[in-house]
Formats: structure tokens, sequence, C-alpha cells
């Protein structure tokens, strides 16, 4: 537990919440629990898509709420039209005290809605004492309800992201010169059958380490491989992680689809050849821009900010602070490594007021929005953990967006919603 | 299934009631939770922070600490917490887990004063309980520890520079009126407590302390030299009935909105039993806005444009005649059927509210919802013409396409509609 902390208001597109498409998801939880979710789906549109079971302090102790949860699956089928194709039940943290038996009621749920398939869904924050975080278990748990033993098609599921990867990045174009003919995502599936058929893909690409225990439990129980390869901004790792991708879809694609041989290969190493040339120019120009002003990352920019950082430094700009205030385990070899490459780089873990004068020493370029609010940065380049981005196209995007926040001054808002203030023309 | 809810927000919770009564104190906040609960108060129940620091720190509870009972660890951070921030004293809240482990809130206060010397709150707050609830726990705890003679004696941290806001009482002999459960989680207006201050001086009052809005530590013992409380909100009620047992003082639940200037004031007068100073002078109240509201592609929609509360309701239903069903909290409620009913709205108005039990001023037919089952088939059963309330309560069937008149309960819709 830290003091005080400073308040850094929303910002940016509204949060989302991943769900199964065509599933209901039915909450038990105390009432208190649900305020941020029920909220956030009306402000997303998606209430109707969802019900709060509300569990009282009686039900604790009587253990009544079993029946309860019964009754609603009931009501539920009573209540919607069409019949929702699938239930997700979310448990919270109260469940891993009650250790309700879900397999038997699960099994009831089926027994009585032969036509509905049900699954569960675990947000509790009270086991991060865990190996594995309350984010990787919901990942992990969207995907549960994917039938096993459908055919292979050439496809690739995009796992651990939230939106899609922007269209001028290398990757459709190169998985498409090896033969992928669909790239899919969890989100853009437009109903359950859909969601279903991300059961056929050959490969699972990762994109976030939070998508990791997902692609794992898919290997097991649908025989999907998984890649991990994580969004980056250093070379040497995208790199890595194309070589990587390139071999796993030729052991992956099945074998009518398989890559056209060698030329395939050429096909899309020309693809990638090209993107990474983009990217060594961008950041040649950003390297220009920002000269020896120091740069302040924060953990809004990436899901791997420390990773960020330390791409930052081995390419040559002066990082001067790393903002962890939402610092993972994951992070931790990066911070670990970013101490021996890059030392003089501040690392802090919370951010007080009494921190600010230091940080905004300098006058620096701040990549982030939680940093760049707080210190009214003049320069800012907002990456919002690393949306739309992937391979080399992610460093020419950030590299562009240190350049041109150089070139602009941004003036903040005072005012209760404070913010960037748009320049002239320019829409929020 | 009254417990089954398909269209509503869960409502902000207690512990987010007691926050918001602790806001303004320089409190260092501890919320026994692993996380969500105390995202859910700094995201979505307090809109004061804007440029402030946040000083509700979560207290991070983790499965293994909790089996064991391992609370030297939790109260080791938050003495070192305190140590760091220097607040002027500490609150621990409980949230689901703590009520479900029988955490004891108030030990753990002794203990955590014990060791820092800070005044240390423990309030049992459980997530379970709607905000009212935690207004009225931490107003009581407040009060017991700071303005009655039953105060501890551990010290306050040093003062803050801004510290003592409200300036002492110059205006002499008018009766002190202190205004309980003045939150915004009632009011979305942030002048409100400003607005209330002027009319208190219109009507020949002195406002005192403002609890919850616009209060300090410092402010707190001049709360039992008052000579009557205005409750605004039922959160409000429990220090009030406390202090009447303790102290003898009266209090009114009331919100002088509009037309009702006049009536609240005269309420006043003679809850201290003195005749009106202005000599019958029509007072003017606090003015309430409303919006006209609708559906827009199925889902509520305020417009834009605010207007006077009667006016509003007249412009929704231009006969002025037909049943009515506000829905809201229970001083405010009560409070716009008196606005509807002064200016000569013909047909019944009934009251219902998710937040308390039905208080003494609730007439017949006013109603406590325990869900939103209550609210659709007490929509249904009274065949209502015009509804009053949170925007997002036309998402019940059964008020869905009536005439709404918009009155945002921000413990309900949060930002939505801010």
């Amino acid at each position: 537990m830290s003091a005080s902390t400073l308040h850094v208001p929303p910002h940016g597109a509204p949060k989302t919440s991943l769900r199964i498409p065509g599933s209901f998801d039915l909450y038990l939880c105390p009432p208190s629990c649900a305020r941020r979710i029920s909220l956030r789906s009306l402000r997303n549109g998606t209430r109707d898509q969802a019900a709060y079971l509300y569990l009282s302090e009686a039900d604790l102790a009587t253990g009544a709420y079993e029946q309860a949860l019964l009754e609603a699956v009931d009501d539920l089928m009573v209540l919607k039209d069409p019949i929702p194709d699938a239930i997700l039940v979310h448990l919270n943290c109260i469940d891993d005290f009650l250790g309700t038996d879900m397999d038997a009621l699960i099994d009831q749920m089926r027994a009585a809605h032969p036509s509905v398939e049900f699954g569960v869904a675990r947000l509790n924050p009270i086991a991060d004492d865990r190996r594995d975080t309350p984010g990787e278990r919901i990942h992990e748990q969207l995907y549960e309800l994917i039938r096993p033993g459908q055919p292979r098609e050439a496809a690739v599921n995009i796992v651990g992201t939230f939106v899609p990867v922007l269209a001028d990045s290398e990757l459709a174009p190169c998985l498409a010169a090896l033969g992928v003919r669909e790239v899919r995502y969890l989100f853009s599936c437009a109903d359950y059958a859909s969601y279903q058929r991300l059961g056929r893909s050959c490969l699972n690409l990762v994109l976030g380490p939070i998508g990791c225990k997902a692609a794992r439990a898919m290997e097991r129980r649908l025989g999907i491989a998984g890649c991990p390869a994580f969004v980056s901004y250093a070379m040497g790792d995208i790199d890595g992680d194309w070589a990587r991708i390139l071999d796993a879809l030729e052991a992956a694609l099945p074998s009518a689809d398989g890559m056209a041989g060698g030329a395939a290969r050429a096909e899309a190493e020309a693809v990638l050849a090209c993107a990474r040339t983009q990217a060594l120019e961008a950041l040649e120009a950003a390297r220009a821009a920002v000269g020896g002003r120091p740069i302040v990352v924060d953990s809004s920019s990436s899901m791997r900010p420390a990773a960020l950082a330390r791409a930052l430094a081995g390419a040559g700009f002066i990082v001067s602070a790393l903002v962890l205030t939402h610092e993972k385990a994951t992070d931790r070899e990066d911070v670990a490594r970013l101490g021996e490459e890059s030392p003089a780089t501040r690392v802090l873990r919370r951010l007080g007021p009494e921190d600010l004068p230091a940080l905004a020493q300098d006058d620096p370029l701040c990549v982030g929005f939680d940093s760049a609010y707080l210190l009214r940065a003049r320069h800012f380049v907002d990456l919002r953990k690393d949306e739309g981005l992937f391979g080399y196209q992610a460093v020419s995007h950030l590299a562009r967006a240190m350049a041109s926040a150089m070139e602009e001054e941004v003036r903040w808002d005072e005012g209760a919603e404070a913010g960037p203030v748009p320049t002239e023309g320019e829409g929020r | 299934m009254s417990r089954l809810s398909l269209y509503l927000p869960s409502f902000a919770a207690d512990y987010s009631g007691a926050c918001s009564v602790l806001f303004d104190l320089d409190f260092l906040v501890v919320l026994a939770d692993a996380k969500c609960c105390t995202r859910n108060y700094v995201n979505y129940d307090e809109p004061r922070w804007t440029r402030e620091k946040e000083t509700t720190l979560c207290a991070q509870l983790r499965m293994l600490d909790v089996v064991l009972g391992d609370e030297e660890k939790l109260i080791d951070r938050i003495v070192e917490a305190a140590r760091d921030s220097r607040p002027r004293g500490i609150a621990l809240l409980g949230s689901p887990v703590s009520a479900l482990t029988g955490m004891d809130m108030r030990a753990l206060a002794a203990e955590v004063e014990a060791a820092c010397g800070t005044a240390t709150l423990g309030i049992p707050t459980t997530g379970f309980d709607t905000y009212e609830r935690g207004v009225q726990r931490a107003s009581e705890a407040l009060f017991k520890r700071f303005c009655s003679s039953e105060s501890g004696s551990a010290a306050m941290g040093e003062p803050s520079d801004d510290a003592g806001a409200l300036p002492a009482d110059k205006e002499g002999e008018r009766p002190r009126v202190n205004v309980l459960g003045l939150t915004p989680l009632d009011f979305a207006d942030p002048a409100m407590g400003e607005l209330l201050q002027a009319y208190l001086r219109r009507a020949g009052f002195a406002p005192s302390v403002m609890w919850s809005s616009g209060y300090c530590v410092e402010d707190l013992p001049r709360t039992a030299a008052a000579d009557v409380n205005l409750v605004v909100s039922a959160g409000g009620l429990g220090l009030a009935q406390r202090m009447e047992k303790a102290s003898g003082i009266p209090w009114v639940a009331a919100l002088p909105y509009g037309n009702q200037g006049t009536p609240v004031a005269e309420r006043l007068w003679k809850a201290v039993g003195s005749a009106p100073s202005n000599s019958g002078a029509p007072i003017e109240g606090v003015p309430l806005s409303a919006a006209l509201s609708g559906l827009a592609d199925g889902e509520p929609a305020a417009s834009a444009l605010t207007v006077d509360f009667t006016e509003a309701c007249h412009h929704a239903l231009p006969t002025g005649v037909g049943p009515v069903l506000i829905v809201g909290d229970w001083v405010a409620a009560v409070s716009q059927r008196e606005m509807l009913r002064t200016c000569g709205w013909q047909g019944p108005i009934t009251v219902a509210s998710f937040f308390g039990k039905r208080p003494p001023w609730a007439e017949e037919g006013d109603r406590f919802l325990s869900g939103e089952r209550d609210l659709h088939e007490l929509a249904r059963a009274q065949g209502i013409a015009l509804g009053v309330g949170d925007p997002l309560l036309q998402r019940i069937p059964s008020l869905a396409g009536l005439p709404w008149v918009a009155v945002t309960h921000p413990a309900i819709s949060s930002d939505l509609y801010r």
C-alpha cells in the first residue's frame, strides 16, 4: 500500500469488457461488486446482455444463493428472447471463501436447459497472490466454451488484445502471403457460431501476456498451437518474433493450405523487410526530433511499459523515468534489465505530489497519458496500451508520434474535464 | 427473484457513502478489499478528484493473508502510509470480503491508532448495503469521535493550509443550522452546498457545519452547538436522530427547493421555537433543475436543456393531472412532491426509494423498493402518468415510454448523465 497517489481521469475510448459473442452473462455477487461492471455495460450499450443476481449477507450464511442461482437461470430462459446460446456465470472474490460447487450447479443447469451451454468465469483479485492474474484467468475462461474436435482451417486467432491490429501493420499482408485466409479475434465474432469457429484456427498468435494462459489452455484442449509474440518496440525482438511466427505457421498450417514452398516465405519476408525499413527510417527521424530531451514512460502507454522503456533506451533515447503505477509480474524481468542497461532511469512505482518537480525537470517528452496529465507535459505521445499495433508497424507508429509530438505543444484544460485541449479544427 | 437485476446498474454501496462523508476531511481512508471496491468508489462514486490527490487506498487483501488472519501486515502498511501522508485521521472501511471473513474494523482501527497515534475510525461497511447506510455510519462515527463528550483522546494530525474553510459564525444571534447528508452521491450539482448556505441566510439562519461537502475537521466540534439540523438526504437522518437524543437538537428533513423556500424555513423556525426574522416575506428556495427525458434507440436520454423542475413536470404532462411516481432519495423525492402539490398538481403522487427504510415523513402508499422488480410492479399497478427520477429508471419495462422528468441521482447513474 502506498500513501496518497494522484488522480488521473479516464482518457481515451471507454474501457470495454471482453465477452463471448452470443452469450449472456449472469453475475452472482454482492451488489457493490457489480457497480463498475454494470455502469460500464450501460456506457458501452451492452447492459441487456447481462443480469446480476445480488447475494445478501443471509445468503452467505444459509447457502440459499445456490437455489436462487438455478431459479435465476430458469427466469432468464423465460425473459430472454431469443434464448442465449450460452450463459456464463461470473463469480467474484466472495466465492473463493464460499467454495460453491459450481460443477454440480452447472450440471443441473445443463440438465434443465440442454440447448444452452454453460460456463463459469471468475473475477477474483483476492487471488492475485496466485501465479496468474484475474485478467489472464478471464481470458482463459472466455475461450473455454469453444468445442474441441473441429476441423483445421488456414486461419490465425489473435489472442491477448482488446482491439484489432490496424490495417497498416505488416501482420495481415505477411500472414496472407504465407497462405493464412482469415485472421480472427474473439471480440470481432458476430455471433456464437463464429465464436465456435475460433476452434478451427491453426495457430494462436499471442500479442500480450494476458493471453498466454488462454493460449496454453487452447493448445491442451483444442490442439491449437500457440505462438507468443508480444507487441514490442525493440527491433531485435521483433526480428525474432517474426522468425518464430513464420516457423510456427509452417508447422501449423493444414497441409492442403500450407505455405506454397519457398516462394510464399520469400514474399512474406519481402513484406517484412519493407516494414522494417520504414520502422528504421521513422526511428531515425524521431531521434533527430527528440534530440537529448528526456523521456518519461508510464504504465498507460503499453501492456509492457518496462519493455517499452528498455526499447527506447536501447534505441538511443534518454529515458529519465519509468512510472510503473500498475506493475505486473510480467514487468519484473524488463525492470531488472532496464536497471542494468539504463541505470540512470528512475523507476517510480507510485506517483505522489512530491515526485512531480523532479520528473518535470528538463521538460520531458511523456509517452503515455498518465504522466503527461500529471506533469502537464508540453509534449506527449498518446500511446494507449499498444492498441492497434504489432510488429515493425508498432515502432513506426511510436517513432512518428514522438517526432510529431515535438512539433506540437499540448495545451491543458484546467477545468473539471481536465485534458489536452484540441487544436483548432480538431475534434475531441 | 427480487434480487435479479436486468435493467439498472448496481447502486453506490455503503463504503462509497462512507468515503463520500470523509472526502473533505483529509483522512487516510483504507478500504479493506482486494481491489474492485476501491476502484468502484474512485472511478464511479466520487466526482471531486479532479486535480486532487487520491487518499482512498486499497488494502489489497489477498487470499492467504485473509485465511491466515494476518492483520499485522495490514496494520503495518496502514501505519507506513499514514507516516507518509500525515493525514488528519484514518478511517478503515469494510468490504464484502472483510464482512464475510469477520474482520473487526473497529478493533483493527484501535490497533492502528495505538501504533501510530493518529485518531482512527473503524467503520463496518459491508458492500451489501446501499450508500445512505455508509453515509450514516461514517457520520455517526465522526460525531462520536470528534463532536461529543464521548470523544477519545488520540491526536488529530496537523491541519492543512486550508483548514477551517468555513468562516467562524459572524451572524450573532441567528439560529445555527447544520446541514446533514450533503453528498455528491445525492446531489449532482456541485454548487448545492453554496446554494443551501445562501438559502439559510436568506431565511434568517446561520449556516453551521455542512456535513459531507465543504467542511473540515476543525468544523466538527461546532456540530453539537447547532440549534437545528436540516437533513437533506436519508443518509443524514441517523446522525440527526442521534443528536436529537443526545443533545435535544431538533431536525427537519426537507430540501427547500423552488417554491418550498418559505415552508421549509417555517418548519426550521418552528423547530427552534422562534418566530421568523423576515416578517413573512416569501423566501426564495434553492433552484432545482430537471430535464425532459425519453428513450433514444431504447436507451434513456435526457435532453441537454434543463429547466425548472415544476416547469419540466408541466411540460412533460401539460394537463397537470394524473398519478405521478417520484423515485429517489426519501428527502429529495418527498420535497419534489411538495413542490408539485404547492403548484397545484392534481392527482396522487407516490414516492418510492431504493435507499433506506420508509422514514417518519413518508406517506401511506409510499414504498421502499427492494429491487427493480418492486419498481416494475409498483408502476404497473398504479397506472402512472408521469415518472420523475434518474433517467436510467426508464429502462424498467413498466416505466419505459412514460412521460419522464429526469432528476439525476448519481448514486444510481454515476456520471452517465452528469
